[in-house]
């Protein structure tokens, strides 16, 4: 071998001029990297740099130098005496690659809508939830807060609602395994996240892709060095609101409007009104009222409570085998005891090389959760009244206050309800070789979840305290097993046609087994529902199995011509359990092509331009999440005891009608796309547009009760979305040491009722669904009231001449909308609550160490109806019987005209002014970092440490008064948090 | 190398399971809970119907969409003897004022009824698939009868346009078409007598299992329909025949009759089951909670909300205060003589709470209302529904009390209506002075009008849900609601202690009737007409 360099390099000697070279290699940063393989181009000679980066050696004059270092990306350039060479790390190759079903690509090559989100954007917001993480990350996929409890979850919608009954959830696909949640998956256990919207990248999963599909890519090990990460935080969350309670005084006088008399005077043609007696108005509370000693419920009920998260993971690997481990702990404290969350999670992936053709990859995830819930509705603890002591005079708490209700602090405190869940995610994989291009792949995975959650109303509980005690346990077993054979195939004719082929054959069954045992009558409350064996009472147990199974067939193959023209073409068949006999099998095909249009000659020239590709596609996919046994009529159990004797059993059916006839629901989707790039990509973006129409949409179509039947299920609806996304990045500095990009999107998305279950009226005229609120030609997210017209007034002329019923001065004005002289239900208006716009804004600053990121979201031109403004069970009724939001309300000596006058019956139209302008804009997470200069850990083996502050939910502009503008009154409320965290690396 | 043909193997045999039997594998199995196919082909599968449809009768006091037991109280109310506070539908169903066919109260019953008419019809309809001369098929059959007798019946006295349908629902037949139009009064009683008449030739006389029909249930709702028919002989016939089985008798004493949480005595016909135990109560699906009903709460006054008052069980336990007897109703009574009127009702609160008695009372003494407000909070009650027998504590919101649907009492006066009707004076006597007597009033001797029955009936059966039929089939609502509904009251010192007569200027011709709810009217078309007024 070395006989062979030297006779090389004689040779060239020989002939060619010959000179010395010597240079310095380094990271963007500048710092030098050691062992980069230095080669001249075309022959084997070469070296490596030393500790300084240095290398020195002898190359034929203008010969060319390739440098490569693993981790970065290799550069070739024309040797130089003396040369500084600067390389850049590859993150930039990873970015480049996207995963799509079945396979990756590269991002050039996408011809569909593909959003990738990357690990470190998830990481940012310290939450549980992956879902709340990807909030803002992508165009057109909407996050909204379900439940901010610790531990609770978020919705994610991917351009627009497109179904009524059968959900709305993406399809998420972690390391190729379909999983029905990913809430307790660790965020930092992600690789990559891809976003699939429009049908031609989604149709690949077929019947189960009409919501969009969640690729997640977990980290896998590597070759090479180890690393070893640990990144951990802690803080504190808190609460917020935008409006006042009422204090003591102020609900006092509340409740005494509310029942101060209200006449008129005909002699005089004047209004007075006279109030009750304190002693006899406010009963027992009247003693509270003489001793301003009041209660403020919200700071009984939530206090400040503790977020932390520990991750660590090793990643390592040879050649042939690689791995990589983790371990995770996440502890959210509810602001409101006892609600709490904790997650322990493990991860182990690895791979092995077995034969030159074979390798076998091997994926565990293990995660272990525990939740606690805090009882009954909150609204009843912040609506108490401010008069009622929780505790007496002895500093004991009360179980039942002065108003002869139970206390919700105290029923909390004798309540317990807590959730277990054991998940455990495998994933076999077999990669073959076969021969050539042709590739197999067999992916076999099995995800369980067992889940026990155990309520105990103890005996001083008020629902207890009737039982001795209620317990009950729920098991649920979820068990899902899957199992693919993909099949691929590869060619590249003379470097212009690329093809590849992919066909893929899949079983998936899925069982979900749950078992109830619940009981009451216990002589004991120290084991809460652990004794459930002792209980006097045992209720019968309860279990249900209800099974999901899907068979598919896949084959995709696409085209690539001279990296301009790329085409691809896909179909999906799919069986599915759930559906009628006659319909189980569904075919989802899709078609796309993109014209990369910047590779063109004419333009390969033009530097201001790195890329410019527009892409059109158009595909169907298919929804089948439908609860199972809905085309069978299964019979419901109900226990019945004649006198004394023991209960017997009897079933009946529900009261809704089987239909044999069940078939998918089917979107059918165009996208049309623009991407670009200008100026090497320092501004970039993509614009789109897509339109989706989706058919036989599944709806409870109402059957004439006559029949014994309320409802039958049929494939009747059609829901069309469309709208327009824009991604836009931006890297306005971007130098050695300073570094500022900002990240924009925005969507926008229409959503309108084509048809719904197919009711008719007497002119057979398509009959909107007024109980579910759904109208044709507008939104599923509709609300449908009187429209608010302001506060009658003293002296106005349209007031009742009776003077004393509706309307009368204090009273709410309704528009008369057709104007035909009085108020009827024809008169309420439809009122679209989905937003007509979302976006967010990013930015992020990295100088000399320091990074400071500020991420924005907002949301434009969404409604949503606030209870806290009408409803009893908010406080919102003006009836002075419970706390409430303070408005500025009507009385005699008040002529308010934003609140009606309080009393202590119901006010007429009062749901009508409580439709509230919920666009807001966040200031979501704001983060302050430092990362310590490499140079001084290198002894300690750490090649990062950086530490961190970051704040979320900041600071929100809203009009909507509430805890949360996307939360309904009452929920959980959300938190702004305060962090502090560290992430360290070592090598 | 050897490695590789194993991995091939595998490979190739999951390949095969992957690909074989997909028609078998996306059958969906069964695993936990039957057909519907089970219920019409056994007669085991009928009796099993048959059991369920009780717990779904029972519902009628307590359901997933009816958590307060409202719609039972929304039967007792707008009638001439009671007065009401406040509540879901108080001002629709308890002053009359601008009852709409959206109400939910409307839909709730006629979904109800029908409801149970399609399971009985599912019964009656599975005989051709059974060995008819099953005895557990006939019983299911003839119970699944009463049912739908009972059901018809509830729906005309409160609709009188209905739909009469005596066919099963299926998937196949469900989009037949159908032109929908009210049937006529006497094709719905013809259906009430045949189901009952073959009913009452296969029920037997007694049960073990009480609350089950019986022969004596199905000749009540009998003499009730035939009552509401206006046939005055039936009515007559059916309460002789009760009477002549010998297998009921009037309790001794007044109070006997709502005392206890187990109330199937001698007196009781048809009683709702209730008990705190399995199959005894209401179990909500969703919150895997038991419930009992609310039957309780709505007739006690909120006094817990007087200072000086705490709950317990004496002063009537947990309360909601939404229904109350009026002053005419108490007139009615001999208030010295009539047991009835300290029995089944309380008229005065003590002060029970130390805390926070008001200045000048003493544990005790009795609560003497000043204002209007206060006196809702110490109404007179109807004690019939009061329950310290199944509550853990008086705090306690849910009763496992029995409910009394039909009892003897209800059948004698039944005949006595009947048979004044038809002009036979001695039987209207005997059957008067049935529960008059009891009562410790003297006998009932002289003339007898339709008015001293219409007493009596409120008298004895206030507030047990058959006043406001009883009013309509003798064509008495609107004037006796005119006369005497809601309550005027003012103390000594000239206060209003009630001025709630709304009803009596708001009732309207069109208010004997319900409207037919308006989904429902809907669904069947133009063809099915809106009842007049609505």
């Amino acid at each position: 071998m070395k006989k062979t360099l030297l006779f090389i390099s004689f040779f060239f000697y020989t002939f060619v001029a010959w000179s010395q070279v010597n240079g310095v290699v380094t990271d963007a940063d500048g710092e030098p990297l050691v062992g980069v393989s230095v080669l001249q181009e075309g022959t084997k000679a070469g070296t490596i740099t030393d500790i300084d980066g240095h290398f020195s050696m002898d190359v034929p004059v203008g010969a060319k130098l390739q440098f490569s270092y693993m981790g970065f990306r290799t550069v070739s350039l024309k040797s130089s005496p003396s040369m500084r060479v600067r390389m850049q790390e590859d993150t930039q190759l990873i970015e480049e690659v996207v995963v799509v079903g079945y396979g990756t690509q590269k991002k050039s090559d996408l011809t569909g809508s593909v959003a990738s989100v990357s690990a470190d954007d998830l990481n940012a917001t310290p939450t549980s939830s992956v879902a709340e993480m990807l909030r803002g990350q992508a165009a057109g996929v909407v996050v909204t807060e379900n439940s901010m409890r610790p531990g609770g979850s978020s919705d994610i919608v991917i351009r627009g609602k497109k179904s009524i009954n059968g959900g709305n959830a993406p399809l998420y696909i972690v390391d190729g395994a379909p999983v029905d949640n990913i809430d307790d998956l660790n965020a930092q256990d992600i690789q990559s996240l891809e976003i699939l919207k429009d049908a031609s990248s989604q149709s690949i999963y077929g019947a189960r892709a009409s919501n969009g599909v969640i690729l997640i890519t977990t980290k896998s090990g590597q070759a090479g060095k180890t690393q070893v990460d640990l990144n951990a935080y802690a803080g504190a969350q808190t609460i917020k609101r935008n409006f006042d309670f009422y204090n003591g005084d102020e609900w006092a006088q509340l409740k005494r409007e509310a029942n101060r008399s209200f006449v008129y005077d005909p002699v005089t043609g004047t209004y007075s009104g006279s109030y009750m007696d304190d002693e006899s108005l406010f009963g027992n509370m009247y003693s509270n009222l003489l001793n301003r000693n009041y209660t403020d419920w919200e700071s009984l009920m939530i206090h400040p409570a503790v977020q932390q998260k520990y991750d660590l993971s090793v990643r390592s690997g040879k050649e042939k085998s690689k791995i990589a481990a983790s371990l995770g702990f996440y502890d959210q404290q509810g602001m409101i005891a006892p609600a709490a969350y904790r997650r322990y999670n493990g991860s182990f992936n690895s791979q092995f090389q077995l034969h030159k053709r074979v390798s076998l990859g091997f994926r565990f995830k293990y995660a272990h959760t525990r939740g606690t819930q805090e009882d009954g509705n909150i609204a009843n603890i912040l609506a108490e009244s401010p008069l009622l002591s929780a505790f007496d005079e002895e500093g004991k708490m009360l179980n039942m206050l002065a108003d002869g209700k139970w206390s919700p602090l105290w029923n909390n405190q004798n309540y317990i309800n807590e959730t277990k869940t054991n998940r455990i995610l495998t994933n076999v994989t077999v990669d073959w070789n076969i021969w050539g291009g042709l590739k197999y792949h067999l992916n076999a995975n099995m995800n369980l979840r067992f889940r026990e959650q155990g309520i105990y109303q103890n005996r001083q509980h008020e629902k207890g305290s009737a039982m001795g005690g209620i317990a009950s346990i729920t098991n649920t077993a979820y068990e899902d097993y899957l199992l693919e054979n993909v099949l691929t195939y590869e060619h590249n004719w003379e470097d212009k046609h690329k093809l590849d082929v992919t066909f893929v054959q899949s079983i998936n069954a899925i069982k979900t087994t749950k078992n109830v045992m619940s009981g009451s009558g216990f002589s004991s409350d120290d084991l809460g529902y652990n004794s459930i064996a002792s209980a006097s009472i045992t209720n019968p147990s309860e279990r249900t199995i209800t099974p999901r199974r899907l068979v598919s067939f896949m084959g995709r193959a696409r085209y690539n011509l001279m990296d301009k023209y790329l085409f691809s073409l896909s179909a999906r068949v799919d069986g599915s359990s759930v559906f009628g006999k006659n319909n189980k099998w569904g075919c989802f095909p899709a078609g796309s092509f993109a014209w990369r249009i910047n590779q063109e000659d004419w333009l390969v020239d033009v530097q201001w331009l790195t890329n410019l590709k527009i892409r059109a596609s158009y595909g169907l996919v298919g929804n089948q999440a439908i609860s199972p046994y809905q085309t069978q009529g299964v019979v419901d159990g109900y226990y019945f005891k004649f006198g004394d004797n023991d209960a017997i059993v009897g079933y009946l059916p529900g009261t809704q009608l089987q239909n044999p006839n069940l078939k998918w629901e089917t979107t059918g989707s165009l996208n049309i796309g623009i991407d670009f790039g200008f100026l090497q990509d320092r501004i970039m973006g993509t614009i789109e547009y897509y339109h989706s129409t989706t058919r036989d949409l599944l709806m409870l179509a109402s059957i004439n009760q006559t029949s014994g039947y309320t409802s039958q299920l049929r494939n009747v609806g059609s829901v069309l979305n469309q709208g327009v996304e824009v991604t836009l990045g931006f890297v306005p500095v971007k130098r050695k040491k300073i570094t500022w990009d900002i990240n924009i999107t925005l969507s926008h998305n229409k959503n309108t009722i084509l048809a719904l279950n197919g009711d008719v009226d007497e002119n057979g005229k398509p009959v909107d669904d007024l109980t579910n609120k759904w109208f044709i030609g507008h939104s599923i997210d509709a609300y449908y009231d009187y429209q608010f017209d302001g506060i009658y007034q003293l002296g106005d002329a349209d007031i009742n001449p009776d003077h004393s019923s509706y309307p009368q001065p204090g009273d709410i004005r309704v528009k008369d909308v057709n104007g035909d002289g009085q108020i009827t239900p024809d008169d309420r208006v439809i009122i679209e609550r989905a937003p007509l716009l979302t976006g967010s804004l990013s930015t992020s600053l990295n100088c000399y160490g320091v990074d400071l990121s500020l991420d924005f979201y907002g949301v434009y031109g969404a409604i949503k109806q606030n209870a806290y403004l009408y409803s009893a069970n908010q406080g919102g009724d003006l009836h002075g019987n419970r706390n409430g939001m303070k408005v500025n309300y009507w009385t005699l000596e008040n002529p308010s005209t934003t609140a009606p006058r309080p009393r202590d019956a119901t006010i007429d139209y009062f749901s009508s002014l409580s439709y509230q302008d919920a666009s807001y804009f966040r200031l979501r997470n704001l983060t302050v970092g430092y990362t310590f200069p490499k140079k001084w850990m290198e002894k300690a083996h750490i090649s990062k440490l950086r530490l961190y502050f970051t704040a979320s939910n900041v600071f929100t502009a809203t009009k909507f008064l509430s805890y949360s503008p996307e939360l309904s009154a009452g929920s959980y409320p959300e938190p702004r948090t305060f962090v502090g965290g560290i992430n360290l690396s070592f090598n | 190398m050897k490695n590789i043909y194993y991995i091939a193997l595998s490979l190739a045999c999951l390949t095969i399971v992957g690909f074989s039997g997909c028609e078998n594998f996306l059958s969906e199995p069964v695993y936990t809970q039957p057909t519907s196919q089970y219920l019409v082909s056994s007669p085991e599968g009928m009796a099993s119907t048959v059991t369920a449809m009780y717990y779904k009768d029972r519902e009628l006091l307590r359901s997933n969409s009816d958590s307060e037991s409202e719609l039972y109280l929304i039967l007792m109310m707008g009638d001439d003897i009671t007065v009401p506070r406040a509540g879901e539908g108080i001002p629709q169903f308890g002053r009359c004022a601008n009852l709409m066919s959206s109400n939910k109260f409307v839909a709730n019953y006629w979904k109800q009824n029908y409801a149970m008419i399609g399971y009985a019809n599912t019964v009656i309809g599975a005989m051709k698939n059974v060995d008819s001369s099953s005895p557990i098929a006939q019983q299911a059959e003839a119970e699944a009868k009463v049912f739908r007798a009972h059901a018809y019946l509830r729906l005309i006295q409160r609709y009188d346009n209905i739909y009469l349908t005596t066919t099963a629902a299926t998937p196949e037949n469900i989009n037949d078409p159908v032109i929908y139009t009210p049937a006529s009064p006497d094709s719905v009683y013809a259906l009430i007598y045949r189901d009952l008449e073959d009913a009452v030739a296969v029920l037997p006389l007694t049960t073990s299992s009480p609350g089950r029909f019986t022969r004596g249930v199905a000749r009540h709702i009998w003499a009730k329909a035939a009552l509401h028919h206006h046939d005055w002989a039936t009515a007559a016939e059916q309460v002789d025949s009760i009477e002549a089985s010998r297998m009921y008798a009037l309790l001794d004493q007044p109070w006997r009759v709502f005392d206890g949480a187990d109330l199937n005595h001698s007196e009781a016909i048809l009683v709702s089951q209730w008990a705190k135990a399995i199959g005894g109560w209401y179990t909500n699906t969703t919150t895997l909670t038991n419930n009992g009903h609310r039957m309780s709460l709505h007739f006690t006054p909120n006094y817990n909300q007087e200072a000086g008052m705490a709950i317990d069980f004496p002063s009537g336990g947990y309360p909601w205060g939404r229904l109350f007897p009026n002053t005419y109703l108490a007139s009615l009574y001999d208030q010295a003589n009539d047991k009835r009127y300290n029995d089944y009702y309380k008229y005065a609160w003590v002060y029970n709470n130390e805390q926070s008695l008001p200045r000048g009372k003493h544990l005790g003494d009795t609560l003497v209302a000043k204002s209007n407000a206060q006196y809702l909070n110490v109404h007179p009650m109807c004690t019939k529904y009061m329950d310290s027998w199944t509550k853990a504590n008086a705090n306690d919101a849910q009763s496992f009390k029995d409910v009394i649907v039909y009892r003897l009492a209800e059948t004698y006066l039944m005949g006595c209506e009947a048979y004044w009707h038809l002009n036979r004076m001695d039987k209207a006597l005997d059957y008067f002075n049935r529960t008059y007597t009891r009562a410790g009033n003297p006998s009932w001797t002289g003339a007898l009008s339709l008015q001293d029955i219409a007493d009596e009936h409120a008298r004895e059966l206030a507030m047990e849900g058959d006043r406001w039929n009883f009013l309509k089939r003798e064509e008495m609502l609107l004037s006796a609601v005119r006369a005497h509904g809601g309550e005027y009251l003012v103390n000594d010192k000239g206060v209003e202690l009630m001025a709630d007569t709304a009803i009596r200027i708001n009732i309207q011709e069109h208010n004997v009737r319900w409207p037919i709810p308006l989904t429902q009217i809907e669904i069947m078309g133009k063809s099915f007409p809106q009842n007049p007024g609505y």
